[in-house]
């Protein structure tokens, strides 16, 4: 049996529906007052969240990339094949890294050491840093260098291509012209909108372009609204759907409503 | 009672929160007798950090929250109320730091203190001076397409944006709504609009030779699923339709477990309309951990990138696996709720594989993503419930019973909200007018 033909058992699934039925009243009684039904219906959706992430983080990733490997030699050649590394890259050093992580950060949940003495917790924050040095250091690499290939080049290349001088077409030239008006205005509002140095002088045409800047950007802000609520509609429209034909279609449902009778 | 602002990201919290309600931030340390009894602070004089400090320290703090409280009469019976016997029975009062702190798991975590790795408070975020303007907060909102409309309705603040925190506009909206959808009004319109792009996904999955690579990036969870359940079925029944293998990871949690409902419905649907050898060619990658890092050597060499499956059979198992370890995928469908995961997707993957991309977005996603749209770099976009419904449209099978009713109250309800909001907007609108000719006048 794999996991696409693997069912819940019916009893299970009723439980889920009225279970998620009743933490969803305890959430909409936000809207008479702010009370402890709410918060405990966030904070549970928060607490399973959390516990839900761990046991994955350990079923599916830890243990079958990390620990298995480790653990069965066979499992592990068969996994180099697709892997250019060698194992120590592969498996050992992560492994050392999350761990002086781990290390580190419970070290950092208590209160710092005393400036003479626990040598060893100086040392567990010092290498500490170590792993957060290198998330931080990859995550900024490879945020930056993907932002240049994959947003600023293509779209400033296509943005010039549009008012290309040989193109004898009126409407790809004034789009351009349009694009930079906006493009301008908006960086002018958002970096300089409230500077003194707009006020005087040659700087009121700047103040100028900066207004059709920020009325540009209001107008984007509205249409991601138009659409955001168009989202949150629908969230809330399928979830009323859901109860009104899955509620009733549980055991547990008939069976309440066939006592209440 | 003044409410005290996030050092991390501006907004008001009640006077006694300890972490902020919006990010979850530390707002105040608890005192530490025993460092305040080893070292004074040099910097702070006796009545606390100067005005320029605090103000190095929170840029976005009015002028009038800087004053100091008005001077209060002591009664003769309550010594205790003097500021000298005040000091004397306090032990240290809370104390600010500069932040030094990295926001973690979309907000849900208190965000990391990394002062303790000693590291500058540059290497962190800090405090934008944007945020001291409040219409530029709003817009930063609206673009990270997560408007706050949950705040508590006592911490809202005077002037226009206190309006989307009053309760009765969701009263409104819900009596509406619901009335309508039970009530059986008739839908606004005849079928969904169908945007650009959606044709266009429509004809590159089409055009998929059989059994053609698909790499999936699940980027949803049962948070927005009553939506993107909506967009994306018809997409992956399309997909089992023509016998498409696909790699399946995820980047969220819940990710997975999302997948595996929503291709087993698909491929339930197709079974049901009598397509009987309609079974998902689908290998697990699972979730995907390591953030936009880890995404650039899923582009690179999709089998390094996930090594073993949900089961945690190596590719010598799987055959999916095997494949992506020889072949380039013939199209990469990106399923998100939010556009930052399909931009993330053009930046780190895209450019790398080249593999064309279509996007299976949520309504809210679809503005920001129309600039990838125009300029070619995505193929395709389906997005919103009227997206995924026309794309089934599209498919040429008749709607179940239940399918054709979803699509009458979303229709319905769609509609009355947006009424709902029109008039708000034109009410809000007559109010500001009337405001401000009060106070000319």
């Amino acid at each position: 049996m794999t996991p696409f033909t693997a069912a819940l058992p019916p009893l299970w699934n009723d439980l889920g529906v009225i279970l998620g039925f009743v933490l969803s009243l305890f959430l909409f009684s936000y809207l008479l007052k702010e009370n402890v039904l709410a918060r405990l219906a966030q904070y549970i959706l928060a607490g399973a969240s959390l516990g839900y992430a761990g046991v994955l983080i350990v079923k599916n990733v830890l243990a079958p990339r990390l620990l298995a490997p480790l653990l069965a030699p066979r499992l592990a050649l068969q996994i180099q094949e697709s892997l250019a590394t060698p194992p120590l890259l592969s498996w050992w050093i992560p492994l050392i890294l999350g761990l002086l992580l781990w290390l580190g950060g419970i070290e950092a949940m208590r209160r710092p050491p005393a400036a003479q003495g626990a040598s060893l917790r100086k040392l567990l924050r010092l290498l500490g840093v170590l792993p957060v040095a290198l998330l931080l250091g990859t995550g900024l690499g490879v945020g930056i260098a993907g932002a240049i290939q994959g947003t600023l080049a293509p779209q400033f290349l296509r943005a010039a291509a549009l008012g290309l001088p040989g193109e004898e077409v009126a409407g790809p030239v004034l789009t351009g012209l349009l694009t930079l008006i906006v493009t301008g205005g908006a960086l002018l509002h958002l970096r300089a909108g409230e500077s003194r140095l707009l006020q005087r002088g040659p700087g009121r045409l700047l103040a100028g372009w900066a207004w059709i800047g920020q009325r540009a950007l209001w107008l984007a802000a509205g249409l991601i609204f138009a659409r955001l609520l168009a989202a949150r509609l629908s969230l809330l429209i399928a979830q009323l759907n859901y109860f009104a034909t899955q509620l009733q279609e549980t055991g547990l449902w008939q069976w309440l409503l066939a006592q209440l009778r | 009672m003044s409410q005290p602002l996030c050092p991390h990201c501006g907004q008001p919290n009640p006077a006694d929160a300890e972490y902020c309600a919006h990010c979850g931030t530390l707002l105040r340390l608890p005192p530490e007798p025993e460092e305040a009894a080893q070292e004074t602070p040099p910097q702070e004089s006796e009545s606390g950090p100067s005005e320029e400090d605090l103000l190095a320290q929170q840029p976005w703090l009015q002028p009038e929250e800087l004053a100091p409280p008005p001077e209060m009469e002591v009664p003769p019976d309550q010594p205790w109320l003097r500021p000298e016997q005040e000091e004397a029975d306090a032990v240290r009062p809370p104390r600010q730091t500069p932040q030094r702190q990295l926001t973690g798991l979309q907000g849900l975590l208190e965000p990391a203190d990394l002062s303790w790795a000693g590291l500058e408070p540059s290497l962190a975020t800090p405090p934008s001076p944007e945020l001291a303007d409040p219409q530029l907060r709003e817009l930063r909102g609206a673009f990270r397409e997560d408007v706050h409309l949950a705040d508590p309705p006592a911490q809202a603040p005077g002037g226009g944006a206190a309006l989307a925190r009053r309760p009765w506009i969701y009263w409104l909206l819900l009596i509406l709504m619901g009335g309508g959808i039970f009530l059986g009004f008739p839908p606004g319109q005849e079928e969904p609009h169908a945007w650009p792009g959606l044709l266009e996904a429509h004809a590159a999955i089409e055009a998929l030779p059989e059994e053609s690579l698909v790499l999936v990036d699940w980027s949803y969870d049962p948070a927005t699923a009553g939506e993107m359940d909506l967009v994306a079925l018809g997409v992956f029944e399309h997909l089992v339709e023509r016998r498409a293998r696909f790699l399946v990871v995820s980047q969220l949690p819940g990710g997975p477990a999302s997948a595996r409902r929503l291709i087993q419905r698909a491929s339930g649907r197709l079974r049901g309309a009598g397509i009987r050898e309609a079974i998902p060619l689908v290998s697990e990658g699972g979730y995907l951990p390591g953030g936009p890092a880890s995404l650039p050597l899923l582009g690179q060499a999709p089998g390094a990138g996930v090594p073993v499956n949900i089961q945690g059979q190596p590719a010598q198992v799987d055959p999916i696996l095997r494949a992506l370890q020889v072949e380039r995928p013939a199209l990469a469908l990106v399923v998100a709720a939010q556009s930052e995961d399909v931009r993330r997707w053009l930046e780190q993957v895209q450019p790398l594989n080249q593999a064309p991309v279509i996007a299976v977005t949520s309504a809210a996603a679809d503005p920001a993503l129309r600039p990838y749209w125009d300029s070619g770099q995505i193929q395709g976009l389906v997005s919103g419930f009227d997206g995924g419904i026309r794309y089934r449209q599209l498919l040429n099978r008749p709607l179940l019973p239940q399918e054709e009713r979803l699509l009458g109250w979303q229709l319905t309800g769609q509609g009355m909200g947006f009424i709902v909001l029109v008039i708000l907007v034109i009410l809000g609108n007559l109010a500001g007018l009337l405001s401000g000719e009060e106070e000319r006048s």
